[in-house]
């Protein structure tokens, strides 16, 4: 439904922005120590082995990421017209944070969103049909990602604002580079950001410096059109399974509780 | 005046006439320290309380930039002893308000938290703990959340920008003008339709507010299903199932009312309708258009890493402690450092002699010096009357096994009320010891009193001049003082504290 909003507001030209809070924002909402690097996650007290990339490093410790926190604590209470927020739901046996989420919003209204908007039972049609759409009706479109990102398929004519790895070790130099960047865009343009909790920060910023830009948090959902590594997260079989084991993978996926968005 | 930090405006009545004793008040000091944990520079301090009879050791413990201390009784509102203390609250909150809007002037956008007395033994545990963070946007109005929020909002604790305070004055004239909701009786019928017609005006799905009643209606009629014959168990099972269907995956209303949570709270929680007070507060931030700005908070929303306990209005005080190397000035300046009570004086003794730092009145060190004290022979009283003789402060010592031993505190919030109590009610002597046991509870969290024939170790306490003077006298008349056996008998009641509040790991 929400997805068919978007589509709308694309269609008629009115810019929205939509930031997504996942776990690791809620975990440094709530002020708690993250590390995702060298093959370990440590999250919520917990250590346990992980097979994400090296880009998808990012460590937050309370002590030394306050600016950071207060940044992401804005962008959870800030509340706009066109201004949509993803939040963790039921699906991701995350009713808690969801209610946290809800709260720091003030209450529910229409702007609050499921995180995984574009993931999971939504994936194929967010990527078969809602992103071409979208990219088809801008000209100018800009990726906030990764510098190792190579744009390509429907992307080729965007234009990469890079970002380092872990960003969070010099936060305030990446975002005022970032803003920077940002504020010259063109008017009406399109940005897709996968920038981890930056993303979330630069889209309410934007949103009130430059209410024209059509700002979207997109995560990992085009990791194949930035040319980044997919097969990181499970939806990501669900897109092109090739060998056996992905077919497998891919069905293991669909037939998972979590697999169907629920509020 | 201070233009950092936030400000803190209480209100209320300080003491309930049924209450017994000054024990909720510190308990009271101490929680409200705690609370501000993550947010511990607070700037200007307001109080307004309906307890002129308290006003001295109001003024002592808070130090407002402004006070008020006056008895409320123009309400009549019958006997309902709640009514009347709800007006009394309202009316204390508007004047408290009022009191800060003469001082703070034009610094409008200073967050402001405004909070009863009493506030943890007002409301429920959602709503009777403060919850305040520094990285929260400023500009926004942070309130306690409960599962009533849908009709009415907590209000017992407030944090807002001081712009947003001072709409609240108006509350008082708001609650006058509604005074038919504590003087007339209302049929429940009448209740819903204020419900319905309030919640209108925040729900926009109006389905999911119905579904609500429908399925509080069906955990009702479950639970008074009682599984004593075959009917009551069948209807027992129609009941669970549909609680299962509705209450096991919750609903949200668009005011963040997750109702799948009743069924843990307490018979109060459960209760479709809200107090009035929140009732009326919650039309009262619709109807000056703040609803906007209302963001809600739990105690669990935020966690709190750091080890640092501040504390509000430190209490001087002088630190006496023993060492085994001579200290410097860098000791004393990591002491002033890490020491959230403000210390004064340190006298620091070794095996032959007293290392005397006193610092100025801008924390500046002044005064080193060193006094003998090779003709005590290591004993503790003797050393403690040779300083106060050369040094006649009257600031409370602290006697502590070691300067570490001292920054071991365990709980910095409670030492400090301690030592406001220790103060104002003109003690003599503290002793830090678990182990002592007596029946006769002091009017202090965890604090019971000793008649002046026991015995305690010196070893870790509180002396004041007078408890000093004491012991002066007894030591040079031998009536009391040091024991054979290292302890020592005051000739006046004493205050022991019977929780551990200073960690034994010192020896570093």
């Amino acid at each position: 439904m929400e997805l068919d909003r978007f589509h709308a507001f694309v269609k008629e030209r009115i810019p929205f922005s939509f930031i997504r809070f996942s776990d690791g924002e809620v975990e440094i909402l709530r002020n708690r120590k993250l590390f995702i690097g060298n093959s370990i996650t440590e999250f919520r007290g917990r250590v346990f082995n992980n097979n994400f990339p090296e880009f998808d490093n990012k460590s937050f410790d309370p002590t030394h990421g306050k600016v950071l926190r207060k940044d992401l604590l804005e962008a959870a209470t800030f509340k706009a017209k066109h201004f949509f927020k993803g939040i963790p739901t039921a699906h991701n046996n995350a009713i808690s944070d969801r209610e946290f989420l809800l709260r720091l919003n003030g209450g529910r209204d229409c702007h609050m969103t499921f995180s995984d908007l574009f993931l999971n039972s939504n994936f194929i049609h967010a990527r078969k049909y809602f992103f071409p759409s979208l990219i088809s009706n801008f000209d100018d479109i800009f990726v906030v990602g990764n510098f190792r990102c190579n744009l390509s398929g429907d992307l080729i004519k965007g234009s990469l604002i890079p970002i380092q790895d872990n960003f969070f070790t010099s936060y305030l130099k990446t975002k005022t580079t970032v803003m920077s960047a940002l504020q010259a865009l063109p008017k009406c343009c399109l940005v897709l950001s996968s920038a981890s909790s930056l993303s979330n920060i630069i889209g309410k910023t934007l949103r009130q410096s430059r209410p024209d830009i059509t700002f979207i948090d997109v995560g990992t959902v085009l990791n194949d059109l930035l040319g980044l590594e997919l097969g990181t997260r499970d939806y990501h079989f669900i897109l092109k399974p090739k060998k056996i084991s992905e077919h497998f993978l891919a069905w293991r996926f669909k037939s998972k509780k979590t697999y169907k968005l629920r509020w | 005046m201070s233009n950092d930090g936030l400000n803190l405006i209480i209100y209320g009545e300080m003491k309930k006439p049924v209450a017994s004793g000054l024990n909720d008040f510190w308990t009271d000091f101490i929680e409200l320290q705690k609370g501000l944990k993550s947010h511990g520079n607070v700037g200007n301090v307001f109080v307004h309380s309906c307890n002129p009879e308290y006003a001295a050791l109001i003024d002592f413990v808070y130090q407002p930039s402004a006070s008020l201390h006056e008895e409320i009784n123009h309400y009549d509102l019958g006997s309902s002893s709640k009514k009347m203390s709800f007006f009394k609250d309202v009316m204390s909150r508007s004047k408290a308000i009022n009191l800060a809007k003469g001082f703070l002037g034009s610094l409008d956008n200073s967050q402001t938290i405004l909070i009863s007395w009493n506030l943890s033994l007002k409301g429920n545990y959602a709503t009777n703990r403060m919850v305040v963070d520094e990285g929260l946007p400023p500009d926004l109005i942070y309130l306690a959340y409960h599962s009533r929020v849908d009709t009415g909002y907590a209000n017992h604790w407030i944090v807002a920008p001081f712009s947003v305070v001072k709409i609240f004055e108006d509350f008082e004239l708001f609650c006058s003008e509604q005074k038919r909701f504590f003087t007339t009786r209302r049929s429940s019928l009448e209740k819903l339709k204020e419900l319905v017609a309030l919640s209108r005006i925040t729900l926009n799905d109006r389905i999911l507010l119905y579904f609500s009643i429908l399925a509080k209606i069906c955990l009702k009629m479950r639970n008074k299903s009682l599984n004593i014959n075959a009917f009551s168990r069948v209807r027992y099972k129609i009941f669970e199932t549909l609680e299962k269907k509705i209450f096991n995956k919750p609903i949200n209303s668009n005011e963040n009312s997750l109702f799948g949570t009743l069924q843990k709270n307490n018979k109060s929680e459960q209760s479709l309708l809200v107090e009035p007070q929140e009732h009326l507060f919650k039309r009262f931030i619709i109807g000056n258009g703040l609803r906007n700005r209302v963001r809600f908070l739990v105690p669990e929303d935020f966690e709190n890493n750091t080890t640092y306990q501040p504390v509000l209005r430190g209490q001087p005080c002088i630190l006496f402690a023993k060492v085994r190397q001579k200290p410097g000035k860098r000791m004393i300046r990591e002491l002033i450092l890490k020491s959230p009570i403000p210390i004064k004086s340190f006298f620091l003794y070794g095996k032959t002699k007293v290392y005397c730092f006193v610092l100025g009145k801008n924390g500046v060190l002044y005064e080193k010096k060193y006094i003998s004290i090779n003709d005590c022979k290591h004993n503790l009283t003797q050393i403690v009357v040779r300083i106060y003789q050369s040094y006649p402060i009257d600031l409370p010592y602290i006697v502590m096994r070691s300067p570490e031993h001292f920054l071991g505190c365990q709980d910095w919030p409670y030492f400090n009320a301690l030592l406001k109590y220790f103060v104002f009610s003109s003690k003599n002597c503290v002793a830090f010891d678990s182990t002592k046991t007596s029946e006769i509870s002091g009017d202090f969290p965890n604090v019971k009193y000793y008649n002046k024939k026991s015995s305690f170790s010196l070893e870790s306490g509180l002396l004041s001049a007078n408890g000093i003077k004491e012991l002066s006298e007894a030591f040079s008349s031998r009536t009391s003082g040091n024991n054979s056996n290292g302890s020592i008998t005051m000739s006046s009641d004493f205050l022991c504290v019977e929780k551990i509040l200073f960690s034994e790991t010192d020896e570093t």
